[in-house]
């Protein structure tokens, strides 16, 4: 970004320019105008103003077109006077352009447009993965000596790796498909082809990909952590922000994953314990107890019941250790930590997990 | 009396007639047959860094950039012109490092591009007690460092 400060000298037709940080020439060192240009994509340029001496002036901007003289047809107003103009870019041209205040020249200046070039944001990300490489594809822009920008991250990660190629075609190594990964891309220019004084496009939007797949919200319920998909793209000042705005259906999916069939992780182990299992066949309603646990503040831990093998998938839901009974309650000899468990069963604790068996 | 605006159009169109006028008088060589792709290369690794030193943090957008190149040859030509030609106020460029690599680049990569004849003794001489860079040698520059990006965003890959 360029903001170009001026002075100039009277008569209008001799002008000077001073950058910010050398003076070259100078009559009339107080600056009078502050003017930026943005080509945006070689489609529209926009070129805005902020004078200092004359604000509560309406500035006239005249430029030039295929030799001609042309006013502005299209100003930007702020605070009911002009401060900008919008121009049609045709093509990789020289803009040479003039602001006035009634009869007097303020300021002209030609300039390359591609020297104030901000590309636009790739689209349509496209992705091939290998064995242990992904290549993200776009569509190029229709003009040279870009630089073409992928970042991506896993949800466990916080800071974006980043790669770079002269096309947007652009190969990252040592991926696991496994992941789930977050991927943008943006466009900038080479200095050397246009400047120091160009923009970066805006960033795309950011795509999740997991074994080679689309994956989206589902990027999120890894099975690694229940917080991995509040923390999956958002910063950890927003963590608040995250889940209040999650629906209630996505919150409880997100706090409490699935938990796989025991009997298919462990084989045999059901067979093993067949006397054990027939004790536990006489159970309280699953359901009841459900009901209870549901109007619990749910707590960091699980209570996770198991059904007779042959039965439905194991049911996991949050609770207290043991909410307090009313009689509990009336009494004031509620036990917060003891796991006080319903009617005709025994409590067994798994590596911090509190097993409820109905 | 002209009004201002008059004014600015044609001083923005006699400069352009200017300069093709020069380039009419001077230009005896046709840059067609260059081998644009080699040239762009070569200003990317070794002329740009040179144009860049010379300026010396001063951005091209300081100045008026009104020169155009339309295609290729036409860069080429309006660059072997501000380089090797000495005009009013500016008349030491053909001597500088990124003039001595340009011409080396054109010798090579245009068949038949006789090149401009530098001292090398003297321009070592020259170096040590080298002139205070002008602004106006500035501005010249920065016309060259514009139509050697044009050209380089127009030269086919």
């Amino acid at each position: 970004m360029t903001d170009v400060l001026l002075s100039f000298y009277k008569p209008p037709t001799v002008f000077s320019i001073a950058s910010k940080d050398t003076l070259f020439v100078s009559f009339h060192p107080e600056p009078v105008l502050q003017v930026r240009i943005i080509n945006f994509n070689f489609e529209t340029v926009q070129v805005t103003w902020s004078p200092r001496r004359y604000s509560g002036t309406n500035l006239t901007f005249v430029y030039n077109s295929d030799e001609a003289s042309r006013p502005c047809c299209n100003y930007i107003v702020h605070e009911s006077h002009t401060a900008g103009c919008l121009l049609e870019a045709r093509k990789d041209e020289i803009l040479c352009f003039s602001l006035g205040n009634g009869t007097d020249i303020l300021f002209q200046k030609c300039e390359w447009i591609s020297a104030y070039l901000k590309p636009s944001s790739p689209e349509d990300l496209s992705f091939r993965w290998h064995e242990d490489a992904v290549t993200v594809t776009c569509s190029d822009l229709p003009y040279k000596r870009l630089v073409y920008e992928i970042q991506y991250k896993s949800i466990f990660d916080t800071e974006w790796q980043s790669k770079e190629g002269e096309t947007c075609n652009v190969t990252m190594q040592g991926l696991d498909s496994e992941k789930c990964y977050f991927f943008r891309a943006r466009v900038k220019t080479l200095e050397s082809s246009y400047g120091s004084d160009t923009y970066p496009s805006d960033w795309s939007k950011v795509t999740h990909q997991q074994r080679g797949e689309l994956r989206g919200e589902a990027c999120y319920t890894a099975v690694h952590g229940p917080a991995a998909c509040l923390l999956g793209r958002v910063e950890w000042g927003h963590l608040k922000t995250r889940m209040t705005s999650l629906p209630t259906s996505e919150l409880h999916k997100c706090l409490m994953p699935s938990v796989p069939d025991p009997k298919l992780t462990f084989p045999g182990l059901f067979e093993l314990h067949r006397e054990w299992i027939k004790d536990t066949q006489n159970v309280s309603h699953v359901a009841k107890t459900e009901a209870t646990e549901q109007e619990c503040v749910p707590e960091e831990t699980l209570v996770v019941q198991l059904q007779k093998a042959e039965a439905e998938m194991p049911i996991v839901t949050t609770g207290p250790l043991c909410p307090p009974t009313e009689g509990e309650e009336a009494s004031g000899d509620a036990s917060p930590v003891a796991c006080q468990p319903p009617q005709g069963g025994e409590v067994v604790s798994l590596g911090g997990l509190h097993v409820c068996d109905d | 009396i002209l009004p201002d605006a008059l004014l600015f159009v044609l001083s923005v169109f006699f400069r352009k007639i200017f300069i093709l006028q020069l380039v009419g008088l001077v230009l005896t060589y046709n840059f067609t047959d260059c081998d644009f792709e080699k040239i762009r290369k070569k200003y990317q690794e070794v002329i740009y860094q040179a144009l860049n030193k010379y300026m010396n943090g001063v951005k091209t957008t300081e100045f008026n950039n009104y020169i155009y190149c339309e295609d290729p040859p036409d860069c080429l030509a309006k660059i072997d012109l501000i380089t090797f030609y000495p005009t009013h106020g500016c008349t030491t460029l053909a001597k500088e490092i990124f003039a001595i690599r340009t011409n080396a680049t054109l010798t090579l990569q245009c068949p038949g591009y006789s090149g401009t004849q530098i001292n090398n003794t003297q321009a070592k001489k020259k170096r040590k007690k080298r002139q205070v860079t002008t602004n106006k040698c500035r501005e010249q520059v920065s016309h060259l460092m514009e139509l050697w990006r044009r050209f380089s965003r127009i030269s086919k890959q």
